[in-house]
């Protein structure tokens, strides 16, 4: 941890609101992220990312500082969100044909709304469902493997990183996580 | 026939063995001997090249997506949660200032009210105090004026 980052804790620990402001500001869009990729869904993500810094704020006293700060909210993060993929399976909360539509919807609507990008209108759309089909695929590997392809492959944390954030030996992580990148390579090549 | 099917699996497990190093040769963390093997399987049978193609686009196009923002007003929702669940308790420094501390008011109301209760009463000259015992006396010159209760 860093001093900058000691200070902080100590801060947070102390009830600053503006420190609470900073660690928003300087985390939100990367738990953000890893909410929606892990969810698929905006609303949700957002009311899971939501929960992750209240979490944090509850448990702010808790942490030891043996990690870095980035390291403990991801693993907050991960844990709140196999929980809510969970409640989410047993809700059947998310039905493929919405998800499917909302992509299709967020494609168009990105391609009408940045028409100025190096990239064709055609390609751009291309682009964008490619990418829908990819978190299609994503949503539909096991949580664990889920997990795993976001934090390595999208997020590009370390694999000291990860071990850390699931407590995984790092063959552990390494194993699970060729399966998993060979269970979404299939899943890709089946919807393309 | 039967050896015909050995064979077959032994093919089956070691592409499966060598599909196994995938991962570690696209990352680049795979011994430099083990790499060039699996450098010369890509280069010269069509199914690891086809398989590791396939590996490839999956991994370049996972690396690509987009890294989403969170929504403009999402520490605001943030904060505007906290609070409300804690009722304004939770961030220490200002919490006076985002709520009135009723509790602490009614115990300084209760403390000043029976201050006052107490002066008036213990004052030589407060009219609080109830003395029923004797009249008052009334000037002779007075009596006319003053009534008697």
């Amino acid at each position: 941890m860093t001093r900058a980052e000691r200070k902080l804790v100590r801060r947070l620990k102390d009830r600053d609101e503006r420190a609470f402001s900073e660690l928003i500001e300087s985390n939100g869009d990367r738990v953000f992220n890893l909410c929606f990729r892990l969810l698929g869904n905006r609303e949700e993500a957002e009311d899971l990312a939501q929960d992750v810094f209240i979490t944090v704020f509850k448990k702010i006293d808790t942490f030891q500082g043996d990690s870095k700060l980035s390291t403990w909210i991801y693993r907050i993060a991960s844990n709140l969100s196999k929980n809510r993929i969970r409640y989410l399976a047993v809700r059947h909360d998310r039905s493929k044909a919405e998800f499917d539509e909302t992509v299709d919807a967020s494609a168009a609507a990105a391609a009408l709304t940045s028409p100025n990008q190096a990239k064709s209108p055609d390609a751009h759309v291309e682009g964008q469902q490619l990418e829908g089909i990819m978190q299609a695929a994503i949503a539909e590997l096991e949580e664990d493997h889920r997990l795993l392809i976001v934090l390595r492959d999208i997020e590009e944390l370390s694999y000291e990183e990860i071990c850390e954030i699931t407590e995984l030996a790092e063959g552990t992580v390494k194993s699970r996580l060729h399966r998993a990148r060979l269970a979404l390579r299939k899943k890709m090549m089946s919807r393309m | 026939m039967g050896e015909e099917e050995n064979d077959e699996h032994v093919e089956d497990s070691d592409f499966d063995a060598n599909v196994e190093l995938f991962s570690e040769y696209y990352e680049g963390s795979l011994a430099p001997e083990k790499a060039k093997e699996v450098e010369g399987l890509i280069a010269s049978d069509v199914k690891y090249k086809k398989a590791y193609e396939d590996f490839e686009k999956t991994m370049e196009m996972l690396s690509g997506m987009h890294k989403m923002s969170a929504p403009m007003d999402f520490d605001k929702k943030v904060e505007d949660t906290i609070h409300r669940r804690s009722g304004g308790r939770f961030f220490g420094k200002r919490a006076f200032g985002e709520r009135i501390p009723y509790e602490i008011l009614a115990i300084i109301v209760m403390v000043v009210a029976g201050a006052v209760y107490w002066m008036g009463r213990s004052s030589a000259t407060g009219g609080h105090k109830l003395n029923n015992e004797s009249e008052p006396e009334i000037h002779e010159g007075a009596r006319d004026v003053v009534p008697r209760l």
